[in-house]
Formats: C-alpha cells, sequence, structure tokens
C-alpha cells in the first residue's frame, strides 16, 4: 500500500462531460424575487456568449457569479442594466424581468432602468472632482440644489459605505487623492446615493491590496439585506466569503447555482467541484 | 471527483498525505498483528520489539498534523479536499489510538508469560482476526476511497462487540472455577477490552472514510452491542 493517489477512478474530466440540466439549490430570501432572468442568450455577432440562461436573483441577498474567464459572467452582469446594448452585432433572446418589467422591452426607458441599478467597476472610476461632489453626482444629474438634503446625503451615503469617518474632513479636496480602497468605496457610495434596487459589481476588488479589499467585502457584508447584489468576481473565496447564493458558469452556460455553503463544502455537479477546488479554469 | 489541481504541488501534498497515513496505519496494523502473536505464541521477546515500534506511529503522527496545517494555511482547500484535510488529521488520531492499545497488548503478554498458560488464550486470536481484518480494509477504503468498503467495515463493529461480550463471559466463568487464574484472566480481559476498543477506532476511521468521499456522515446510527457494562456474574 504504498504508491498511493488522491485520485479515484480515472473517469472522463468532469469538464469535458456533457452540459445537462442546470442544478438548482439557491437560498431563498424573505423578500421576494428582485430579477428573474428567464431563457437568457446572447450573441456576439455569430458567436454565442450565453446559453439558455435561467436564473432568479433574491432580493436582498448577495449573489455571487463565479466560473473561469470566458465562462459569461461578465457578459450576463452587463446584461443586466443593458450595458452591453453598445456592443456591435449584439443580439439577444429570452428576458430579464424587474419588478414585473421586462428591461428589454422596446419601451424601457433605459437610463431610468440604470438608476435602479447601481454598477462598480473593476477598477475604481471617481470624477475628478471633489469627494463631496462625486458622491451627489447623481442628485446634481437630477437637478437636485436643495443644500441641506444634499449635505445629508453625502453623510449617508459615505456612512453607509464606511468612509465618512476617513474623509469628513477632508469632503472638498479631489477624489483622486484618495487610496484605491477608499476610491472604490466612494464608488459604491455613489452606486447607493440614488437608492438603487439592485447594485451589480463587476469585480470589485481586483485592483484592490488585501486591506482594502477586506473592507470592501465587509461593506458588501453590511449592505446585503439592504441591497440586492450581484457580484461577479475571479476570486473564489471572495464568493465564498461575500454571498449568500453562488452560481457558478461555463462556457457561457449555467451549470449549478445554489446556497453559497453547499457550492463550497459539497456542490451537486463533478464540474463545478472540480472549479472550486481549483481542479480546473 | 476526478482531475488533478491546476497546482500540481497540491496534488503532490496531498497524495503525500495520503501515503503518510497509509503508512501509520500499516505500521499500527504490523504492530498489533505482532502483539496478538506474542500473546498466542508467549513470545517475550516479539512483545518488547512491538513495544518498541510504537514511537514510530507517534512520530508519523505528528508529521500528518505538521503537513495538514501547512496545506490547510497555504493551499486554503474547500470541498472534498477540505474534507481529506479534516478527516486525515482525526484518522491519524485514531489510527495513533490504535498503535497504543497494540503497545499494551504487548506489554500485557510480558506479564502473561510469566504465569502458566491458560486455555481461554485460544478465543484472542479469533477477536484479533476480525479487528485486524477491519484495519486492513479501512485502511484499503481509504486509499481507494471506497464509501462501500467503509460502510462494510463499519457494519463489522457489531460482530467484534459480540464476540467480546461472550469472552467476557467466558473469563468470568474460568476465574469463577478456579481464583488462582483470576490474574491471567484479568490480564486476558484488558486485552479483549483493547481490541473491542481498536474495533471502535476503526470504526470511527471508516465513518470518517465515508464523510470524506461522500460529503455527509453515515447516515444510520452506529450499531451497538458491546453489552458488558451491565453483565453480572452469570
Amino acid at each position: 500500500m504504498s504508491a498511493v493517489s488522491v485520485m479515484e477512478k480515472p473517469a472522463t474530466p468532469a469538464q469535458e462531460q456533457p452540459f445537462g440540466e442546470t442544478v438548482y439549490h439557491l437560498q431563498k430570501g424573505d423578500q421576494g424575487i428582485a430579477l428573474d432572468i428567464k431563457d437568457f442568450n446572447l450573441w456576439y455577432g455569430d458567436r454565442q456568449a450565453l446559453h439558455g440562461v435561467n436564473l432568479t436573483v433574491e432580493r436582498g441577498l448577495v449573489t455571487a457569479l463565479i466560473g473561469p474567464s470566458g465562462c459569461g459572467k461578465s457578459t450576463l452582469l452587463r446584461s443586466l442594466n443593458r450595458m452591453n446594448d453598445l456592443v456591435d452585432g449584439l443580439s439577444i433572446t429570452g428576458k430579464v424581468v424587474l419588478d414585473q418589467v421586462d428591461i428589454y422591452d422596446p419601451r424601457t426607458d433605459v437610463i431610468a432602468l440604470r438608476k435602479r441599478m447601481g454598477m462598480v467597476f473593476q477598477k475604481p472610476n471617481p470624477f475628478p472632482m471633489s469627494i463631496y461632489e462625486n458622491v451627489i453626482y447623481p442628485l446634481r444629474v437630477d437637478g437636485v440644489r436643495d443644500k441641506r438634503l444634499l449635505d445629508e446625503t453625502v453623510e449617508r451615503a459615505l456612512k453607509g459605505s464606511a468612509l465618512w469617518d476617513e474623509v469628513k474632513d477632508r469632503l472638498d479636496q479631489s477624489a483622486l487623492g484618495m487610496s484605491g480602497g477608499q476610491q472604490q468605496r466612494l464608488c459604491i457610495a455613489r452606486a447607493i446615493v440614488g437608492d438603487p434596487e439592485v447594485l451589480l459589481m463587476d469585480e470589485p476588488c481586483s485592483a484592490l491590496d488585501p486591506i482594502a479589499t477586506a473592507k470592501v467585502e465587509e461593506l458588501i457584508d453590511e449592505l446585503g439585506g439592504h441591497y440586492t447584489i450581484v457580484i461577479v468576481t475571479h476570486n473564489m473565496q471572495q464568493a465564498a466569503r461575500v454571498s449568500h447564493n453562488t452560481a457558478f458558469m461555463y462556457l457561457g452556460r449555467l451549470i449549478e447555482y445554489g446556497k453559497t455553503e453547499t457550492m463550497f463544502t459539497t456542490p451537486k455537479l463533478g464540474r463545478t467541484l472540480d472549479y472550486v477546488t481549483g481542479r480546473f479554469g | 471527483m476526478a482531475g488533478q489541481h491546476t497546482v500540481k504541488a497540491f496534488d503532490q501534498e496531498l497524495n503525500g498525505l495520503v501515503a503518510l497515513i497509509t503508512r501509520m496505519g500499516g505500521l499500527a496494523e504490523a504492530n498489533l498483528a505482532s502483539a496478538i502473536d506474542a500473546v498466542v505464541r508467549r513470545d517475550s521477546d516479539l512483545a518488547a520489539k512491538t513495544l518498541e515500534a510504537d514511537p514510530r506511529i507517534d512520530g508519523l503522527e505528528r508529521e500528518v498534523d505538521e503537513l495538514v496545517v501547512r496545506i490547510l494555511a497555504l493551499r486554503q482547500p474547500v470541498a472534498s479536499d477540505l474534507r481529506l484535510l479534516v478527516s486525515a488529521l482525526r484518522i491519524a488520531t485514531d489510527i495513533e489510538r490504535i498503535g497504543d492499545y497494540a503497545a499494551n497488548v504487548a506489554k500485557r503478554a510480558i506479564a502473561l508469560n510469566q504465569a502458566a498458560p491458560v486455555k481461554a488464550v485460544r478465543a484472542l486470536p479469533r477477536i484479533g482476526g476480525v479487528v485486524l481484518e477491519m484495519i486492513k480494509d479501512v485502511l484499503d477504503a481509504y486509499v481507494t476511497r471506497d464509501a462501500a468498503k467503509a460502510r462494510a467495515v463499519w457494519n463489522r463493529d457489531e460482530e467484534v462487540d459480540d464476540m467480546y461480550t461472550s469472552l467476557f463471559r467466558e473469563l468470568l466463568t474460568y476465574m469463577m472455577e478456579d481464583p488462582r487464574s483470576i490474574t491471567v484472566c484479568t490480564h486476558l480481559l484488558f486485552i479483549a477490552k483493547n481490541l473491542e476498543r481498536i474495533g471502535d477506532h476503526a470504526t470511527n476511521i471508516a465513518e470518517l472514510v465515508h464523510y470524506t468521499v461522500e460529503g455527509r456522515s453515515i447516515d444510520e446510527d452506529r450499531p451497538k452491542s458491546d453489552q458488558t457494562a451491565f453483565a453480572v456474574t452469570p
């Protein structure tokens, strides 16, 4: 019994096996469904990037999208607030329903839609203006001029994004002078000022150091419950730490979507297990 | 689970861990076989050698501990990999206990050899044989990740408990018949109890193998039929 191997039967690796039905075991929130994605297909030209995705986002919970590069997780996230509209040759079928309204309905006001969905990007993108002006920018666009309302909003948003104590004495200074982690939390503050129903985050920590990452994760944890958050992350441990439900995507398909705890301890599919344990991707 | 990790060093570490556990188990199994032989064949030299071998098992347990802690810290394993590591720690503890019991059997062999032989000794190889088989099978199940084989070992614990109970009664009878045999029979009783405990540890390992492979515990209550705690003079 000396030559032993951790690997069992040398069957076909899970990632090469044919695709079956998506397996679901998600945790339900107590506030219903925020987003309902139905039979969603998406093509860039003649290349199909998403294949029949069916996924519901529970209101008030944090949902993580994971999967190897090119699996379609960012494409899916960007489809939720129609950020992909500007891509040439894009075509879609299926529905994304927010509050009983199909966001791909031609009558949908895209600008109004995006106000209902805040978005935070991979690299912090503060505007070249003061910290104060950055936070209230969405209100300025809407023409709000009430100074007291603006002051209150800034304080509430910065407290909400755990930044208030760090910047309250320099609100009039340029946001570009903040650290990367502070800039990202500022962007989150700006994203929640309009009180969006859903907060979309596309790799929000991939440009941050571990401490800043921890602070943003702590923030996501605090916002969960208040906000519905959909987060795309390459960092599986991050998905495990911050989300309630995790969706595993591969080659444009939703493979398994379930409770995060189960996804990282006893996933139902071999393909998911291989991915979360670092066997491919 | 099938494929290899993208990081090959991780696979090597996990393979190394399984190899360590297997070596530990092999040593414990060999020591127990020698200890039982030493009792049956009244071989004090063999018993002494068996006693000397036990510290090697303890050393391997420390190696397992260190390796597991290192892998946990450096690789942040999840799911099946995490279960393999957590189980390895506990299996190593069980094997170490098996080694201790085997050493205790060897010690008592030396004591027994200073007294006149008794016939009750004949019952020991029977229970010892079953326990040795359990250890061998559970180690095989561990290496081949065979949950069904682990469950089969788990089911055998009842058999060991039954054999122990009947041996217990037999020894009580001998002691009543001839009070001069009490010293020898008491040693035999402790040896039988050690073997029964080893069966329990093999059962623990079977549970851990099942958990490692399937991700959930063996879903029935453990069979338990050692009745000697309630036994009175027949």
